[in-house]
Order: structure tokens, then sequence, then C-alpha cells
């Protein structure tokens, strides 16, 4: 049987129906992972004997119950930011090369309870801080559709892991646009929840009021299964609220594309301005054509602070990491790296190990936060920042008034290639455009691939274009099902596939 | 570049931050951290005068004692009070260290399994 190319979905039909087993679908990743995994680099670290003997389990499972969670005997992949008991956890870095987890994060302690397979860790911009996964201490991961481009970032070997077909989904986070750009580089479907939705607790922190967990999937409905799985009030993380978690999966195979009749989308001018690439727009545009089409009422509007997201963004998340990346001392957990650099004093032990430990681009925001919020900048900077935060909230209060969703493209560019925009951090910056403003505002999003551009450096090669949903507060039913009707009219995944 | 944007003293701030940079780093450091404070400027146009910070949003006295919890805002939060499981198993600290030392108490003869749960982190000279 070809088990290449399935959907969580489809293995579960295959899993329900006892045609295969979670051990025969594990070891065909696993294949495919040796084979394949050498070239993408998606994982930093695999474990296939904890992958089949979780199947294993799974399988006792399926066999003695008519009814199991969806995800039961499901092979994922996990970035290396989530904390699993007993394994290592890098978050790409050096200066926790020999971490071993003590405790489980709730997201992964929930995956468990629905008997998961765990496959690997997958690789990341070091602590989150980057929209390439370039910045990873370990290794470059590839984009799937075109091995000299980038996979987007900072979850890019998740996204990459599973747009090769190397998973069949994957947990990544969002702080700035870090699951929806890549799922939109690689072509696959990105979800960022509402702040509060998903246990923080067990996820490395980088900027404690933006970050988020999220999935990467094949499609909406693998999407929906897997947020179902872990969405949920947490005692252990007090950002989480008591939000009424819904069937997603249920909502997701009921949406109808009379749902669209007289359903406003909102469409803002501001992420259709200069830097975005035109063949991206036409891709867009399109869709606004096949929303119309289907009977929605297409509004213009405007979210005219969202100019000042990337820098609102790059004073209060820099901050954040500035404070959460002082527990990185080389004291009690991680490296310490002061034998062989003639370390004498405590001081000197912090600095060294900061210095050797943390890449550039780390050290780069630190020293920014730190300068945001020091004494005679405070209020210039992170205070500023803050307010204008709550000018950017507003703007999407006041036109969810007026429309019932927003779209617009995920990113400004297709994927770039390996090491365009390193000498460059701002430009880096500015590949989160359109998807910063989202996490500053606590609202739920979701890049779908939506159709495809000519690759200009590879002949006969297309490179994935990603739409981005974004959704008011709280109505992830709502993100999730209009996603549905899009994707159905699409057929993306019918139609195209890294082919690696 | 603009003269009224402020410059940062980067040995100042990395002084605050404990993070030395090495000759490769800071030559570009200053350049690039720059560029990013020259985007970052564009914050001074944003007009805020009309947003409340969220200090005056906070309704403090309640908060302190507690009414506040029942109210829509914190009906979601708990009081800060420490659950029993939350602590790290002595063990478990110890693994993870990268220098830890138990040996100081042992060799005092006094009684092992009341002196267990003690040890030092091992750091080079505090004071100079």
């Amino acid at each position: 049987m070809d088990l290449s190319n399935l959907t969580i979905h489809q293995i579960n039909d295959l899993l329900k129906y006892r045609e295969v087993k979670s051990v025969d679908i594990t070891n065909s990743y696993i294949k495919r992972i040796k084979e394949v995994d050498p070239v993408v680099s998606a994982y930093l670290y695999n474990d296939f004997e904890e992958a089949l003997s979780n199947a294993a389990d799974a399988d006792k499972i399926i066999q003695k119950n008519k009814d199991f969670p969806y995800l039961t005997g499901i092979p994922l992949s996990i970035k290396d930011i989530f904390l699993i008991k007993g394994k290592k956890t890098t978050c790409a870095s050096k200066i926790l090369d020999n971490f071993i987890s003590p405790y489980d994060s709730t997201v992964i302690r929930r995956l468990k309870e629905n008997n998961y397979v765990f496959l690997g860790k997958t690789n990341m911009d070091e602590f989150a801080m980057g929209s390439s996964t370039e910045n990873s201490a370990y290794k470059i991961t590839k984009n799937p559709y075109d091995l000299n481009r980038v996979p987007g970032g900072s979850s890019g070997g998740s996204a990459a892991s599973v747009s090769s077909d190397l998973c069949a989904g994957s947990f990544g986070t969002d702080t700035g646009g870090s699951v929806r750009q890549p799922a939109s580089l690689c072509g696959v479907v990105g979800l960022k929840p509402t702040y509060g939705l998903i246990s923080r607790y067990g996820i490395i922190a980088f900027s404690s009021s933006l970050d988020q967990a999220g999935v990467i999937a094949n499609d909406v409905l693998d999407a929906a299964i897997m947020l179902k799985a872990v969405a949920g009030f947490d005692e252990k993380d007090q950002t989480t609220r008591k939000f009424e978690i819904k069937d997603y999966p249920e909502i997701v195979k009921k949406a109808d594309k009379s749902a669209m009749k007289g359903l406003k989308v909102g469409i803002p001018v501001e992420f259709f301005s200069e830097g975005l690439d035109p063949k991206i727009c036409s891709r867009i545009m399109e869709i606004k054509e096949l929303l119309k089409d289907l009977g929605a009422d297409i509004v213009d509007i405007s979210l005219p602070d969202t100019k000042y997201s990337v820098a609102a963004y790059y004073v209060i998340a820099t901050s954040e990491a500035s404070s959460n990346l002082e527990r990185y001392d080389g004291i009690r957990f991680g490296s310490r790296f002061s034998k062989d650099e003639g370390v004498q004093t405590l001081d000197e032990l912090y600095r060294k190990t900061r210095e050797l430990g943390f890449g550039k681009e780390v050290k780069r925001r630190i020293i920014l936060g730190t300068f945001a919020l020091s004494a005679g900048y405070y209020d210039a900077y992170y205070k500023k920042a803050s307010l204008v935060r709550k000018l950017i909230i507003k703007n999407y209060k006041d036109s969810f008034n007026d429309v019932d969703i927003i779209l617009g493209p995920t990113s400004p560019t297709p994927a770039f290639l390996i090491g365009e925009k390193m000498s460059d951090p701002l430009s880096m910056y500015l590949s989160d455009i359109y998807t910063i403003s989202v996490n500053l505002a606590y609202l739920p999003a979701l890049s779908l691939p939506v159709g495809v551009i000519d690759n200009p450096t590879k002949k006969g090669g297309v490179l994935p274009v990603g739409l981005q949903l974004i959704s008011p507060w709280a109505t992830e039913a709502r993100l999730l099902s209009v996603a549905k009707i899009i994707e159905d009219e699409v057929k993306f995944r019918q139609k195209y596939s890294a082919k690696i | 570049m603009d003269n009224d944007r402020d410059i940062i003293d980067i040995n100042h701030v990395v002084k605050l931050a404990k993070l030395d940079l090495n000759k490769n780093d800071s030559e570009h450091f200053s350049r690039e951290l720059g560029k990013i404070l020259d985007y970052i400027d564009m914050l001074k146009e944003a007009d805020v005068s009309k947003i409340n910070s969220v200090l005056d949003e906070l309704d403090y006295d309640n908060l302190v004692s507690g009414a506040a919890l029942k109210t829509g805002f914190y009906k979601d939060c708990r009081l800060d009070e420490c659950l029993p499981d939350d602590s790290f198993d002595f063990n478990i600290v110890v693994s993870n260290a990268p220098n830890f030392d138990t040996r100081p108490f042992m060799d005092t003869g006094l009684k092992l399994d009341s002196m267990l749960s003690y040890g030092f982190f091992i750091v080079p000279q505090v004071i100079e």
C-alpha cells in the first residue's frame, strides 16, 4: 500500500478501518526521513526507537477500543522549542546543547494523552529569532520546493518536514509569523490561534506577550484536528483563557460554500503596498475574485497603524526576549564556557558563556531589548511601543465591526535564496510585515497555500504562495471554515507538491 | 543618519545584558543597530494621546484584595499560591547543573540524609 503523502485524517481512516497499523505508517515515515532528510535537513534529531514504541502502544489502544482520539498513532514532528521530559531541547542554540528537559510542556503532555507518535525535533532559528531558519546554531534547512532557498522561519524545520512528507503534521511556535510565514513559503497550512488558546507552559519563551504555539499541517482539516487536541485552559499558564473549545474538525467537515454568501471580507490597503511581489499580488487577487463569485462582499478597509507594526514588534519582542533570555547564565543548566576561556570571576563567566553560547541574531536582539528597557530610554521605546500596540489592536477591532474576516498575502515575497537576507537584518525583519500585527493584536490567523509562481532560478520549478486569513478574537471556527471553503475551491494539494 | 536619533552606547548595554561581543560581532553591530534604530524611530510620529496606558486600566485596589477575582476581567485568574508539585526534585537540579557539589556537607560528619538536599552551584570568585 502506498503510504506516502497522507493527511492525518486519511491515516486516521486507515487505522480506524484496521487497514494498516501505526507501526507500518511510522516505518514508512522513518524510511522516508532516512532517504530525504539528509537533503532537506528539517530535523535536528530523530528518535526512531521511541517512535516505534509510541506506534506499538497506539496500535494496542486501537485494537482494544472502537473509538480513540484522532491523533492516536499519528507520527508528528515537534519544533525544538517544546520541552519533552527526558529528551534534549536545544532551541537550536549552543547554550542549550546539553539540556535534557526535566518535564513535559503542556502541549506535549496533551499529545501524549492523545497517543501521538514522536518522530523527532525540528530545526528552527535560534530561540525562535528569525524568518529563515538560517539562524540555527546547528544546520540550515532547505525549502523542499527549491533546495537553494529557505523554508522560512523560525519554524522552518517544521514546515519543511510537513511539506516534504517527513511527518503527518508538526507543532511550531509563532511570535511574529513564525508558523504562518514558513507554512506559506513551503506550501502548507499554518495556523496561529488566539493568544491564550494554547498553553505556553514548557515552551521556551522568546517574547511572552506574543508567543503562541501553532500547527503546521497538510490541510485545514488536519490543522483543526491538531488544534483541538491541544487547545484549552491550563492551570500552569495563567495567560490561557477559559475559551470554549469547539469541535473544530466537525466544524471544518461541515463547512459549506453557501456560508460565503454575504460574508464580509476585508482587504486592507496596507497589505498591498510597495514591497509586495506583483505575482503574489495576482494570486491573492484571484482568491478575492473567487470569493466574490461565491457571494462574499469584498470591503476595502484600512489598518493605518499597522505601518508601525514591525517597529513596535522589534521593541516589544526584543525587550521581552532580553528579559526571558537572562536565565541562560551557565549556572543552573545549559552550557557553561569557562575552563578554556581563562574565566576568573563570576561576571566573566556570565559574559563569556553568553558570548559563546548565543548566536549573532540572538545577541543583536538582546542588546536592542536591553537598550529599549534601560533607564532613560524605557518611556521612548518600550512604553511608546506598548501604546502603539493598542492603536493596532483598535484598528483591527474597528475593522471587525465592518467585516467578518480579513485577507491578504502571508509573505511579501516567495521563498528567498539561502544567504540572500543574512547581511541585512532589517530586510529580514520586513519579511514578517503582514504577519506581525496579528501577534501584536492577539488575534487568530491562518496561512493557506493558494497557488504558485514560477521559480526564477529553477527551470520548470514553482514557489508556493500563501494567503493569510485573519479573524476576530477567539473565532477559530470561522477562520477554519472559511479556509476550508477556499481550500476546496483551489485544490492546491491535488495540483502541487514539493516533488522531493 | 538622523542626529536626533538615540545612539546605543554598546559598552553600557553589554554590561547591563552581561553579554560580551567578540570583535567579529561588535564591528557590524553598531552599524546594523543604527539602521534598525533609524527604522524604529517612526514610532515617534504615532499619536497615542487618546490611548490609556495599561496601568490606567488595572483595578489595583480590588485586584490586591482579591475582590477583583470575581469580576469579568480577572475571572480566569487564581490567587498567587504555590502548588505542591511545583518544585524540582533535588536530583534533577544536580543533574542539570554544569558544576554542583554536595561534598562540603558530606565531609562534616553530620547525618547524611538530613544534609542530602543541600549543595552548592560552584562558580568562580564573585568579588573582585
